[in-house]
């Protein structure tokens, strides 16, 4: 059994429909990215498994629990970090810090003080003194002091610089590596790619797809240039060679799986200044929000 | 539920103690002020203004008495406004303020429970409001150990019966002396104005609990519980001002909030105290200690307990 499910999860506000039939599972131990652009009902799914709200069809389950009937449980299993993270501005850093890790009986307040000394969090300032960066890494520091079996985080990295959010995505490495489970949605492509074992892609509210990344790393993305006409794709490679764009004398092809063969076939066609990269999220991506692309990576 | 009381009592602190000091030293202050005018010229001066007595919650008669007087202090506007701005302003923090700053989200990501966010809000209100009725109390207290007054004592008369006149039996003239406030007031009997402005208090941060159970906005969940009190107060003057309008007392919580009253009744009738109606001298009909009481707490805790009904089945809108 999948230790996060969901199935049909929909939520809809008056005739706005936020979420629209949500289905997906998530193994215990994995990393599950939640893509898609504002709107796309990322957060609406990542509050309804925190049953902040009940769904208006489907229902949601983390290690069996329902997660609007049995909240409370759920979030005993859960660590949780807002994608808007507020914290009473006028206590300090450690106040803080000491609030949330007394209301959890795994938190851990020593964990939380060396976490946030590696996030160099002056924990002497009060909330409402510090930098929106310096009060996302005191709300994540929060969210991961304990030992929950499950992280939910919606959009850690926002607000964070380059730096911070590498450090960030090395805790969520090493929580991973401690054997969590973890789903977090983010804007950001590439560090969703470089931590997460599965990836789904939300819509207008709906689940448009789900990859797997450790297939997708397989995939190749091929452009190159051809003066004549482009011929038709052998039988044995019409599964493998998929072409993406064509603009002019431009071409895009994706290649799944071995490379070799298709790389061959294609330099017989006469293609020139082919370019290989590996096929990124970004590919994927693309082909769901073609109207997105200008998307941050 | 340790760190979610502390973390309430961190929040309301500064509104507490300046409330506390604030009901503290008017009470001080205002039981002082009653040494400055000595029963005699005070009864004079009441005596022009009996077209109002009907706006007097007790006869003018007992409201001379320094008995009567402290307690007049306890329904002073400042007394209320005081014990309002603690109870609204803790009320509706307990649901729409803190979604309001986004901060319930947080808070709810950990494994405590709806119920458990609401009802700590209530027991720190509840405690606030407590002790800021004690202060009020402990203020006059204090005053009334602190201060003299100065009564005049008339050389002895006699009165002829029938006839407005007193012949006096002395050629002495009246002396002054100055003597212990306490002498003249028992601070035990104006418990009841204590627990009272306590039951108002539980009462109002109730209402304004409720409304935060059913808001997102802090701002519209205060100008709620203040247009409230408003139309409340307004329906009692309405009520005392015209008779065809007294049935408007029946909707007011300002009827059983009657501090000066009720510190009569407990003094004049032990008994009808602790009844939850009392009859008047025309077989009209009004509340008691306890019925005044029940209301306000009995009204009060409904209030909470439709709050916390409502705030444990709503969806929690995402931070503005």
């Amino acid at each position: 059994m999948a230790f996060v499910e969901t199935y049909q999860l929909s939520k809809s506000f008056g005739s706005f429909t936020a979420l629209n039939k949500c289905s997906l599972k998530i193994e215990q131990g994995s990393v599950f990215g939640l893509l898609g652009p504002n709107g796309a009902g990322k957060s609406t799914l990542i509050r309804l498994l925190m049953g902040f709200m009940t769904p208006s069809e489907g229902h949601a389950q983390i290690s069996g629990l329902d997660c609007h009937r049995q909240s409370l449980q759920v979030r005993q299993l859960t660590s949780y970090l807002p994608g808007d993270a507020r914290l009473d501005r006028q206590y300090r850093g450690k106040q803080v810090l000491k609030l949330f890790t007394g209301l959890r009986s795994d938190g851990s307040l020593q964990q939380a003080l060396e976490m946030a000394d590696y996030l160099e969090l002056d924990l002497r300032r009060k909330v409402g003194s510090m930098s929106t960066g310096m009060r996302q890494k005191l709300a994540v520091t929060i969210a991961l002091a304990n030992q929950a079996p499950l992280i939910i985080l919606d959009e850690p990295t926002a607000n964070l610089d380059p730096t911070v959010r590498q450090q960030i995505l090395g805790l969520l490495r090493r929580k991973r590596d401690e054997g969590k489970t973890i789903l977090f949605s983010s804007h950001i492509l590439e560090e969703v790619e470089s931590i997460s074992d599965t990836v789904a892609f939300l819509k207008h509210g709906e689940m448009i797809t789900t990859a797997d990344l450790s297939t997708l790393r397989n995939n190749h993305r091929v452009t190159g240039t051809i003066s004549g006409i482009f011929p038709a794709i052998p039988d044995s490679l019409t599964e493998q060679i998929k072409i993406i764009e064509k603009d002019g004398t431009n071409l895009t092809f994706e290649i799944t799986g071995d490379i070799l063969n298709a790389l061959t076939w294609l330099q017989s066609t006469g293609i020139d200044n082919i370019s290989i990269e590996p096929a990124r999220l970004r590919s994927l991506y693309e082909e769901i929000h073609p109207e997105r692309q200008e998307m941050e990576v | 539920m340790k760190s979610m009381l502390s973390r309430y009592i961190l929040q309301g602190r500064t509104v507490f103690l300046s409330c506390a000091l604030a009901i503290f030293a008017f009470m001080l202050l205002r039981v002082w002020s009653i040494t400055l005018l000595g029963s005699e010229e005070f009864r004079e001066i009441i005596k022009h203004f009996k077209d109002f007595e009907k706006f007097s919650p007790v006869p003018f008669s007992q409201l001379i008495t320094y008995t009567g007087r402290v307690a007049r202090t306890f329904n002073e506007p400042i007394v209320l406004f005081v014990v309002l701005i603690w109870t609204i302003s803790r009320g509706s923090d307990t649901v729409a303020g803190q979604l309001n700053r986004g901060t319930m989200e947080m808070l709810l990501g950990n494994p405590v429970s709806r119920r458990c966010v609401y009802w700590s809000q209530f027991l720190v209100t509840t405690v606030g409001t407590l002790a800021l009725a004690s202060l009020a109390w402990l203020g006059m207290v204090v005053s009334v150990h602190l201060n003299t007054v100065q009564e005049v004592i008339k050389p002895p008369t006699l009165e002829i019966p029938f006839v407005p006149l007193e012949i006096p039996l002395s050629t002495a003239e009246p002396t002054i002396v100055e003597k212990p406030m306490s002498d003249f007031v028992d601070v035990m009997d104006f418990l009841p104005a204590l627990t009272i402005i306590f039951a108002m208090g539980v009462f109002v941060a109730g209402f304004s609990s409720m409304i935060s159970s059913f808001d997102r906005y802090r701002w519209r969940a205060v100008g709620i519980a203040v247009g409230f009190v408003i139309l409340q107060q307004t329906m009692r003057i309405l009520a005392i001002s015209k008779p065809e309008y007294n049935y408007l007392l029946n909707f007011t919580f300002f009827n059983p909030f009657d501090p000066e009253g009720l510190v009569n009744v407990f003094n004049e009738d032990y008994e009808q105290y602790w009844q939850f109606w009392q009859y008047g001298m025309q077989g009209t009909i009004r509340l008691s200690g306890l019925g005044c009481h029940g209301i306000l707490l009995g009204f009060g805790l409904l209030c909470y307990l439709i709050g916390s009904w409502r705030f444990s089945r709503r969806d929690l809108p995402a931070p503005i």
